[in-house]
């Protein structure tokens, strides 16, 4: 099931806290590599955008919430990611799979689930993280944690960093 | 299990033979399982039980998304697969399980195997497919509406043209949409005719008369309220008192 790349770009994760910070950072992470890159977003797909502007009362549970970030992930490696990879560019995915999983673990959800639905996505080269953020809660909009955060309706900015110091510790990524 | 959990089993299991029972129409397109559905559910209400409904690709929330990608064909099978597992599990959440605690009747036009064997004739693995849609909640009883491919795509026919996805367009890439219609509904249906056999579907034969339907699935309906609460949907009951808001809004307000 998982998704083959027979390329020789090169795959990098960023995680971040504030939305807004992937794009500064991607480029700071790209500079540091030759050739032509590429960046990609979270919602690349508008799912989460187009389900924020219909304004419905109904709240997504986090499994829900889950399954429509997998959705967005495949469409950013199909018109994204995967492309740029087989033309031998480096690209950097900001969020990718272990938001994911950091948001699962936040939410009590299995690791082994989490596991099961991002099988399609092919492992990062490095990965990398923005330690930090903004003291205000950006919108919605902004990014995946402060979609959920606004939709579980509680910050959950402070979960994030702590998972992803625990990442650095042991030594799964590295801050920008 | 946590105390929430623990409750709205509890009061499940207190309703006894008086609990809500999921029933699930599956089939093919064309087999007719929506006319037998709306027979049976207008049959409850008149038997004087509460009722619910709820149907594939029906969210508030995730439908338009859904139908947008899809009249611009801009999904792939992964895509559609876990956009369609998003809507069941939001329905499952805020619609079914809360109806179910309350003691309600739920009737299903298509449930999880619609998925299943759509996904799976899509080219899908199976073993993926039982992840990304777990921990599910079983039906009570699941009706197979069972048709051969010439009836599904004559009844199709008789009334519009199937649409891309509908035809599986997506995955055959045959241009004319009832030749492409008939190659896919073949593979669903072979798809539907196994998972028939492993998870013991009622399956009631789609080409007879519509009110002998009927009658076999009242008949049978009244026969399985004999049957205990499957203890198995604990699992789906205790991740939702975990993991889903909605839970706590059931128990608190009863």
């Amino acid at each position: 099931m998982a998704t083959n790349v027979q390329s020789s770009g090169q795959l990098l994760s960023l995680d971040v806290i504030d939305g807004r910070d992937v794009l500064p950072a991607a480029k700071k992470i790209l500079k540091q590599h030759h050739g032509g890159n590429g960046i990609s977003t979270w919602d690349s797909s508008s799912i989460f955008f187009e389900m924020h502007g219909l304004e419905i009362g109904e709240h997504p549970s986090p499994r829900t919430l889950m399954l429509l970030y997998a959705a967005d992930i495949f469409f950013r490696l199909r018109w994204q990611i995967l492309p740029a990879l087989e033309q031998g560019k480096c690209v950097v995915a900001g969020p990718y799979v272990e938001t994911g999983f950091a948001f699962g673990a936040l939410a009590g959800l299995p690791k082994r689930w989490l596991t099961e639905v991002f099988r399609f996505a092919p492992k990062p080269a490095a990965s990398y993280r923005v330690n930090g953020s903004s003291a205000k809660l950006g919108p919605p909009t902004a990014g995946f944690i402060e979609f959920c955060s606004n939709t579980l309706n509680e910050d959950l900015r402070p979960k994030f960093a702590n998972y992803f110091d625990d990442l650095e510790r042991r030594g799964r990524c590295r801050s920008v | 299990m946590t105390d929430l959990a623990k409750r709205l089993c509890d009061q499940i299991r207190k309703q006894g033979k008086n609990r809500g029972r999921l029933i699930a129409f599956e089939g093919p397109d064309g087999s007719g399982k929506t006319t037998q559905r709306k027979l049976f559910k207008d049959w409850l209400l008149g038997e004087g039980y509460d009722v619910v409904t709820t149907k594939w690709n029906s969210s508030k929330l995730i439908k338009p998304i859904i139908k947008a990608r899809k009249n611009a064909r801009s999904i792939n099978q992964e895509e559609f697969c876990l956009l369609h597992a998003a809507d069941f599990r939001h329905r499952l959440e805020t619609e079914i399980m809360p109806a179910l605690v309350k003691g309600k009747m739920v009737v299903a036009d298509r449930f999880l195997f619609t998925a299943l064997a759509r996904d799976a004739a899509r080219g899908l693995e199976l073993d993926w497919l039982f992840h990304i849609y777990s921990p599910l909640y079983w039906p009570d009883i699941v009706f197979y509406f069972s048709v051969s491919p010439e009836t599904s795509g004559k009844r199709i026919a008789a009334t519009r043209s199937p649409k891309y996805y509908e035809s599986g367009q997506d995955v055959t890439s045959i241009a004319d949409p009832f030749q492409s219609y008939h190659q896919f509904i073949s593979r669903v249906i072979q798809e539907y005719e196994a998972l028939a056999v492993i998870f013991k579907f009622i399956k009631i034969d789609a080409e007879g008369p519509i009110y002998d339907q009927h009658m076999t699935i009242r008949r049978l309906f009244q026969e399985s309220r004999e049957r205990p609460w499957p203890e198995w949907n604990e699992e789906a009951i205790c991740d939702w008192a975990r993991t889903a808001p909605q839970a706590r809004e059931v128990v608190v307000g009863n």
